[in-house]
This record gives structure tokens, C-alpha cells and sequence, in this order.
């Protein structure tokens, strides 16, 4: 469902769903950055988290689509 | 979900551990008492706060349901690659509900015993591990 994304809170949970539902991080630790990339003009969160109970905690990054709150790109950024 | 710090993690971690040991003697006695059901039920109990410690010293989860101690312990094994760590948890799970039944001897129960023996150290060492980070 498309829904616009206008403040950091909504696209720190658009992430985070993102995050355990696609990209199997089912442990969330903290976000790092949230603001609008100033290349691309989408959301840019960073974050920390877990794909696993005993897994160090990684860096991603995930970019979010203002007008719609669609995930545009996610990856994992640091191991 | 309530954010708990990494230092209260670890208090709370060590709490569990204390708890888990204090059952597991608990076990013993019943043993010796010749009482099955209260035995297995310690045993249950050695195993489940042993989770409970590793999940708040790793993560600082607080385990409140039957279900995520399951969806634990299948992870762990997934993680470790050590099946016993299922197998192990499985077997005490199933003197929790004797508790209840009373279907298994004092012998059935001592030969579970010395596979949650084994999985409650090795809860430990990973929790100990966790607390040193």
C-alpha cells in the first residue's frame, strides 16, 4: 500500500519491517542515521542489528521512497 | 519492546544463571528423595532459565511465553549446528509435562538428566560468553 513517508519515525518503522520480514535481521539493535539522502532525495536509515541470537550485529542501510514508502534499496554496509 | 541496558543485561543475565544452577541442585535432591515429578520439574526449570539468561545477556530479551523458548532453542540449534541442543531441550520439555502425567520413572528422568546436564553448560558457557562482551 502506498503511503507517503514525511517524518523520521515513519521511516524508522518502514525499515525496520523491511529489515525482518526481507532481510532476516530478526534482532534490532539501534539506528544509526535517519534523514533524507541528499543524492537521491529518498530516506536513508542506517542501522544496527542481528540476523541471529548468537551473530555479532551488522550495518545496513536502506533507502525508502518518500512519495510511496517503498523500499528502493537495502543492504547489508559493514559485517 | 522495553529497551534494557547492556549492564542490566548482564545483571540480569547472571540472576538467571544463579537460578538455573539453584535448580539443577534442586534436581538432585529430589533424586535422592525418590521423587520423579519434582525432579523433571527442576530439571525443566534448570533448562528454562538457562534460556532465559542467554536471551537477556545476548540480546536483552525477556522470554515470557512456552513458544519462545521452542523458537530459541530452534534457533540455536540452527545457529550452532549442534542438534543435540533440540534434542536435549525436547527431553526436558517433556518432564515438564510429566509433572503433570507422572508417566516417567526416577531412572527415565536420571537418564535425561545427564543430556540437560550438558545442555544447561553449554546455555552457560554462551551466556558467560555474552557477559564478558
Amino acid at each position: 500500500m502506498s503511503q507517503m513517508v514525511s517524518d523520521v519515525r515513519k521511516a524508522i518503522e518502514i525499515a525496520r519491517d523491511y529489515a525482518t520480514r526481507s532481510m532476516g535481521t530478526s534482532y534490532w539493535q539501534d539506528v544509526l542515521e535517519c534523514e533524507i539522502d541528499k543524492e537521491t532525495n529518498d530516506w536513508k536509515v542506517v542501522f544496527t542489528a542481528s540476523p541471529g541470537l548468537l551473530d555479532p550485529y551488522h550495518k545496513y542501510e536502506i533507502f525508502i521512497d518518500p512519495k510511496t514508502g517503498s523500499v528502493k534499496r537495502a543492504r547489508r554496509i559493514e559485517r | 519492546m522495553t529497551f534494557i541496558e547492556p549492564i542490566d543485561r548482564k545483571e540480569r543475565g547472571r540472576a538467571y544463571l544463579n537460578q538455573s544452577l539453584e535448580y539443577f541442585e534442586n534436581a538432585s535432591k529430589a533424586f535422592k528423595d525418590g521423587n520423579p515429578e519434582k525432579a523433571g520439574e527442576f530439571l525443566w526449570g534448570s533448562v528454562a532459565t538457562a534460556l532465559k539468561a542467554l536471551a537477556m545477556a545476548k540480546r536483552g530479551i525477556e522470554i515470557r511465553s512456552h513458544s519462545q523458548f521452542w523458537e530459541i532453542a530452534r534457533e540455536l540449534t540452527r545457529e550452532t549446528g549442534d542438534v543435540t541442543i533440540y534434542e536435549s531441550y525436547k527431553e526436558a520439555n517433556s518432564l515438564h509435562s510429566n509433572f503433570y502425567d507422572s508417566r516417567l520413572s526416577l531412572d527415565d528422568i536420571k537418564n535425561s538428566s545427564k543430556k540437560i546436564a550438558e545442555l544447561v553448560k553449554k546455555l552457560r558457557n554462551l551466556t558467560e560468553d555474552a557477559m564478558k562482551n
